[in-house]
């Protein structure tokens, strides 16, 4: 710890002294010969010289600059490029270069900016008009002066309205969710679907600031007069550039009612260590407060207090219900194609419903509507590809193909172990997305995505397991008050087992669980103070058991047939949005679910308050296809509050209600891809799930560094638990084998974050309880003999750091250090014997626990010179994860030697692990 | 499942490793144990009462002065005899296990509390097909060639009935000899006498031995998810030339249990439990309970189980494979003869004279018995 502390403060020295010599003065400059078009030019010139241009879009033409000699002035080159297109240049002095058609600025003058055509501007309800204001630093906000008046005069009493889209301003897409504050009334707008905002105000002057996740701040100096449009182009904080770790929307915590919620960009997930090669996007969330895992090799996660089925993943909208490779180790989710994503662990949104603990929306890239572009990765287990582009040229049409595949035979190879070496492991994954502007109201996207694993362990089980999906999204605009989105989404988890161990008793097996989905949602924006959410969701869920066959000839074992599962659950939701005062809002939902667990099934029932068992059947049932078998109606309730009690601070509070309709059964501790699921039946209850949370929000220095403590309490009834050495995997009567528990949950998590600078990153502690009580007190069914226990991930105290510090424009440096209790564990605790052989007698269940977790890793992300390759950007990145080689125990096993029995901690990746990776990128590409 | 097995090979791939560390327990608490078996086999049988031990200090801890009764569905009972602490014994003339009949037993501890088991039938023999063994060379680390060792299987005779459950047990008898014969002793006053001249350093009775023991884990079967109710190439026990054991001659002697369907899983839990112990635990570890009952308080934790069975058993004898390399350590020869580790010379293997410690001399340091056993037959 003490060096960490050192190396804090190394950093913040640094960071010191390059702000103090990072003043620069004026000075020409001057550019090679080289030839590229616009956008490549601009970026190019931008990064290389610490300047920035000027420019409205949509009046430049992407043309090709042509720089004919060395040494080139700037300024001349411009001039000449783009003289033919009537566009002026001009610079402030201050690295600020202006291209525009309709006005020039003459920096002598106190009036910088002149109009030259007024009138044609003032069509548009746009005046530009001087300020002296407009610049500040260029690592500081730009500040521009704008006239809005479409008519020319405005009434002064009578609000006008101030519209427009919020857009990138390198690809001209359209920005969702960006903030918009008007300073001065203390309003705030959030952007809709299609970046569009709307703001009553008074005519009069304004400071306007617009900001949204990994884009810079933009601020404007408003005059405004009438109703008007406003488009507004952030900048991406790009590759090179950016400072931040995690940068959700600027006062987000403090201002919005969201709680338990964090939004991470497919930047931060890059910034930060990774292992072996590849940034992992479930890596980013276990940093996070309340989010734990019971070891690197499990897949799945655990959320406040919550087994891991109780957490649901959807990329655009897509459920994927495996999320790992080799284990646990990838996610099946390529972060190259990702654009970030958002994860709910207290109030779910209420178009979600059906998993109790979190979800995790990713959002997949869009392909660039420009230009062509391609990207890839080398590392060492793994490589991956990208590429996208306009599917037509000036169209809003674009694709997007991403694949991944892993060569780590050739690793296994390495190892000296026979069993290894015969063994085989492998994975891919690939998505495709296709969006289509179809009109200016109407945009639908086509999603494809597939995972797939494959092992075969030389001592006899093979294993193929794969994800398949596709979704389909279109979004429409009725007007500015009314969008509407309809998803329509089939999902499919499968796997195949084969078990060649012993011949005569060699099997296969195999699962498939098919989620289809269709959603239509309304999103209804009443004012500016209240917004609507409403829409049906429908899910059909058709589980396929496999049959339980031979393997082959050699084997004689009997092939059981296992029925097929199949449910609907048809839910309308509806949630409102409120800002009842500046100081306060308040959101509530309810969200009604109609369950149906349909036919062809066979039902038994079971002696009633007795231990389900096969020998307590009393009646068997036969149900036809598509029957209900049984039924219920569930509400799920979403309210929270916030109330601010001053810009920086706030308060919030919120209760939400849900209900799980299917759960993974699982006998292991860890979770394993092959466990399968199971739907809530006439014998198992739907899990409900309750929680409640307090939040206190308070930031500082302007908002740079932000402050949270959350506290909540979670309790999930019907949790479904294994019985004790019980079998599903042969057991035609699933039912049999588990116990409907409780769980009970509470937490504290501290969050301190700094979001901007050349250092950022966050801090948080967790203080958290879970335990788990699985008893039936009319059947006397019962786990650790009806006593709670701690869940396998029950981890009291967590800390996690996360650092990003960006050394130098092309070296960044990140590290990140995780500190946890160790997870629950049983012990043996006693010996006897029996026949002859010794058996180990065993504590409570989870009575013990592992040592503490910590571990330290640490990357540096090098990118490659510019200046040399023209239309190729390379990058390397170095990562070593568990710098300090410390052993952290996964698990321990107890053998018995000559009658004594001896503790043995198993730790995976107990050492340092250093990985390399290079990057390559072609073509325009922002991040 | 046999998921544990995965995550060894990952816990490899990953750099994993194994260190081990003092485990410490808190509040032991003893639970009683019962093990006892009636089969087929002409009685007396046994039926062992103790407490739990700590891991840490294993010991056997007998429950002393209870009533153990044997109980027959046909209304026949026998109350047994303590023969030793904790053991609770039929007399000779006493109850026999017969096919088809139903036992229980009832325990009545001195503090008054009492146990019972539920009936269960004595099933039908299966008779055994045949044991076997293969020689193979197990492909493990460490053996670049693989290790060298027998792998003994079981085959059954095609059942008369569908559903069968099976406990196989192994007892394993094996020849070895002690590291070295003794070539020479020197007597008190530093002469150096030729092995026999002197009478008290005779060790020739101790160069052979035989050990007999419980493999210490077992293997279960069924027939009730096979189309045809027969096992066949059912894998037991490896032996290798890691150890002794095929030094001279090997002999595994199997006994097979036809158990019911809840002993089966009785057994089958502990065979997994035995087996996740040699390796990571991915299963949930948990207190396998028994049929032993508590009749007041039926949550009693009471661990083991009174098995009924119908047994038969198969002995098959393996030879020393020739020509293999075998991988076990042999004691230490002190070559310096100006100082000798013992007053016992040797030829070593590769015809060097030197000194040995005592009990390299001495095969029942190893455990086994210089009795040659009854079964124990040359070809």
């Amino acid at each position: 710890m003490k060096s960490t502390i050192f190396i804090f403060c190394l950093f913040f020295f640094i960071i010191l002294t390059n702000s103090l010599l990072g003043q620069e003065k004026e000075k020409n400059i001057y550019v090679k010969t080289q030839s590229l078009n616009w956008d490549d030019f601009s970026k190019y010139i931008e990064i290389e010289n610490n300047v920035r241009f000027f420019y409205n879009r949509d009046s430049i033409p992407n043309i090709e600059i042509l720089v004919k000699n060395d040494s080139a002035l700037l300024e001349q080159v411009l001039k000449e490029s783009f003289s033919t297109f009537g566009i002026k240049v001009s610079k402030d002095g201050r690295g600020n270069y202006f291209l525009f058609k309709d006005f020039s600025i003459h920096r002598d003058l106190d009036n910088l900016f002149i109009k030259d055509q007024q009138d044609q501007a003032a069509e548009d309800g746009i005046v530009y008009k001087a300020d002296g204001e407009y610049l500040k630093t260029y690592q500081d906000f730009i500040s521009e002066s704008l006239v809005i008046d479409s008519n020319g005069s405005g009434n002064k009493n009578k609000k006008v309205l101030l519209s427009g889209y919020v857009t990138n301003f390198s690809d001209g897409s359209t920005i969702p969710q960006a903030r918009l504050k008007i300073n001065e009334t203390n309003t705030n707008v959030i952007t809709n679907l299609f970046g569009y905002y709307e703001i009553q105000i008074k005519p009069g002057n304004y400071t306007l600031t617009a900001n949204s996740l990994g884009m810079y701040e933009r601020n404007y100096k408003l005059t405004i007069i009438s109703n008007g449009r406003l488009n507004i182009p952030l900048k991406t904080k790009s590759f090179l550039i950016d400072e931040a770790v995690v940068s959700a929307t600027r006062n987000h915590n403090v201002r919005s009612t969201t709680m338990g919620f964090e939004k991470i960009t497919a930047k931060a997930i890059k910034e930060l260590p990774v292992v072996l090669g590849e940034p992992d996007i479930v890596k980013v969330a276990l940093l996070l407060p309340g989010v734990q895992t019971i070891g690197e090799v499990s897949s799945g996660f655990n959320v406040r207090g919550s087994p891991a089925d109780q957490n649901m993943f959807y990329i655009n909208d897509l459920p994927i219900y495996n999320s790992s490779h080799l284990f646990g180790l990838y996610t099946t989710f390529n972060s190259d194609a990702i654009n970030g994503f958002e994860f709910y662990k207290s109030n779910i949104p209420i178009e979600y419903g059906g998993h109790l603990s979190s979800i995790f929306d990713i959002e997949a890239k869009k392909g660039n509507t420009e230009n062509f572009s391609a990207r890839g990765g080398i590392g060492p287990l793994s490589s991956r590809m990208l590429v996208e582009g306009p599917i037509q040229k000036d169209s809003s049409s674009s694709y997007l193909i991403s694949f991944r595949s892993t060569y780590s035979d050739w690793l296994l190879n390495q190892i000296d172990n026979i069993e290894i070496k015969n063994s085989a492991a492998s994975f891919y994954d690939a998505l495709m997305n296709f969006s289509f502007g179809l009109t200016k109201k109407d945009n639908v996207e086509l999603f494809l995505y597939g995972s797939n694993d494959y092992a075969d362990l030389a001592f006899g089980i093979r294993n193929n397991y794969t994800n398949l999906g596709a979704s389909l999204k279109w979004t429409h605009v009725f007007n500015k008050k009314l969008i509407s989105e309809l998803d329509v989404v089939k999902s499919q988890y499968y796997y195949d087992m084969e078990n060649y161990e012993i011949a005569y008793i060699g099997y296969k097996n195999s699962f498939e669980l098919n989620h289809n989905e269709a959603k239509l949602k309304f999103n209804y924006y009443l004012n500016d103070k209240q917004a609507f959410q409403f829409g049906i969701n429908a899910k059909f869920y058709d589980l396929n058991y496999g049959d339980f066959l031979p393997l082959n000839e050699e084997s004689t074992i009997k092939p059981i047939e296992f029925e097929s599962e199949k449910a609907i659950s048809s839910s309308i939701f509806i949630s409102d949005k409120w800002d009842i005062s500046n100081k306060i809002s308040i959101e509530g939902g309810i969200r009604a679910t109609y369950y149906s667990y349909l036919g062809p099934k066979t039902i038994f029932t079971y002696e009633e308050n007795a231990p389900r068992d096969i020998n307590n059947i009393t009646d068997t049932v036969k149900y036809g296809n598509n029957k209900s078998i049984s039924d219920n109606i569930n509400f799920d309730f979403r309210i929270a509050g916030k109330y601010e009690i001053n810009p920086d601070f706030s308060i919030k509070a919120s209760y939400n209600t849900l209900h799980q309709y299917i759960f993974m059964l699982s006998n292991t501790v860890s979770v394993t891809p092959t466990s399968k699921w199971k739907l809530s039946d006439p014998h198992l209850e739907p899990m409900k799930g309750k929680q409640y949370s307090l939040g206190f929000y308070k930031n500082f220095w302007n908002d740079k560094i932000e402050t949270s403590v959350e506290l909540y309490y979670k309790e999930v009834e019907n949790q479904v638990e294994y019985k004790d050495g019980a079998d599903f995997l042969t057991n035609q009567y699933p039912e049999t084998a588990v116990i409907q528990g409780d769980i009970k949950a509470y937490g504290i998590e501290i969050m301190l974050r700094k979001k901007i600078g050349k250092i950022n990153g966050w801090v948080n502690y967790t203080y958290s309880k879970a335990e788990v009580t699985a008893l039936n007190p009319l059947t006397g069914e019962m786990n650790n003999q009806g006593h709670a226990y701690p869940t396998n991930y029950d981890r009291p105290h967590a800390a996690n750091l996360a650092l990003n510090y960006k050394a130098t424009k092309r070296i960044s440096i990140s590290m990140n250090v995780v500190y946890s209790t160790g997870r629950p564990v049983t012990y043996p605790t006693s010996i006897y014997y029996q026949n002859g052989i010794q058996i180990t007698g065993f504590s409570g269940r989870n009575e013990y626990r592992l040592p503490d977790y910590f571990r330290t890793d640490l990357s540096i992300n090098i990118e490659g010179n510019l200046k040399k390759s023209k239309f190729a950007h390379s990058s390397w990145s170095i990562g070593f994860y568990n710098l300090t080689a410390r052993k952290n125990p996964y698990s321990i096993v107890f053998q018995n030697e000559d009658g004594e029995i001896k503790g043995y901690k198993i730790s995976i990746l107990g050492t340092i692990i250093p990985s390399i990776n290079y990057n390559l990128k072609f073509g325009n590409y922002e991040n | 499942m046999k998921f544990k097995s995965i995550l060894i090979i990952l816990s490899i791939v990953t750099l994993g490793c194994k260190d081990e560390f003092l485990l410490e327990t808190k509040n032991y608490v003893p639970i009683m144990v019962v093990d006892g078996l009636i089969s087929n086999e002409p009685g007396p049988y046994a039926i062992k009462l103790s407490l739990t031990s700590p891991v840490n200090h294993t010991e056997w801890i007998p429950y002393e002065k209870c009533i153990v009764t044997l109980i027959e569905n046909t209304g026949k009972t026998e109350i047994l005899t303590e023969i030793e602490p904790g053991k609770y014994m039929t007399s000779e003339s006493g109850m026999k296990g017969i096919i088809g009949n139903e036992y229980s037993i009832s325990i009545t501890t001195p503090e008054g509390k009492e146990y019972k088991t539920d009936l269960q039938e004595m099933k039908e023999l299966v008779e055994i097909d045949s044991v076997y063994a293969e020689f193979i060379y197990l492909k493990e680390e460490g053996y670049p060639f693989g290790l060298p060792g027998y792998q003994f299987y079981i085959d059954t005779k095609t059942a008369p009935s569908q559903d069968n459950y099976f406990l196989w047990n192994m007892i394993e008898t094996y020849e070895y000899a002690a590291d070295y014969s003794l070539y020479a002793v020197m007597n008190w006053k530093g002469q150096i006498l030729l092995e026999g001249i002197d009478t008290c350093s005779d060790f020739s009775n101790v160069y052979w031995c035989w050990k007999t023991q419980n493999i210490g884990y077992l293997v279960t079967g069924k027939t009730s998810n096979l189309t045809i109710p027969k096992i066949s190439n059912q894998p037991l026990n490896f032996v290798s030339t890691d150890s002794r054991r095929l030094q001279k001659k090997y002999s595994l002697l199997l006994r097979q249990y036809s158990i019911g369907e809840e002993t089966y899983y009785f057994w089958k839990s502990i065979e997994d439990q035995i087996s996740d112990e040699n390796f990571l635990v991915a299963n949930q570890p948990y207190n396998i309970t028994g049929n032993i009952k508590n009749i007041i308080n039926p949550d009693e934790p009471v661990y083991g189980y009174f098995t009924v069975a119908s047994v038969t058993q198969k002995r098959i004898f393996v030879p020393r494979p020739p020509s293999v390399s075998f991988y076990y350590e042999i004691c230490f020869v002190c070559y310096d003869l100006e100082y000798p580790i013992s007053r016992y010379y040797v030829i070593s293997e590769e015809g060097r004279l030197g000194t040995v410690y005592e009990q390299c001399l001495d095969c029942t340091t190893r455990g086994g018995v210089t009795t040659k056993p009854e079964f124990w037959i040359y070809k």
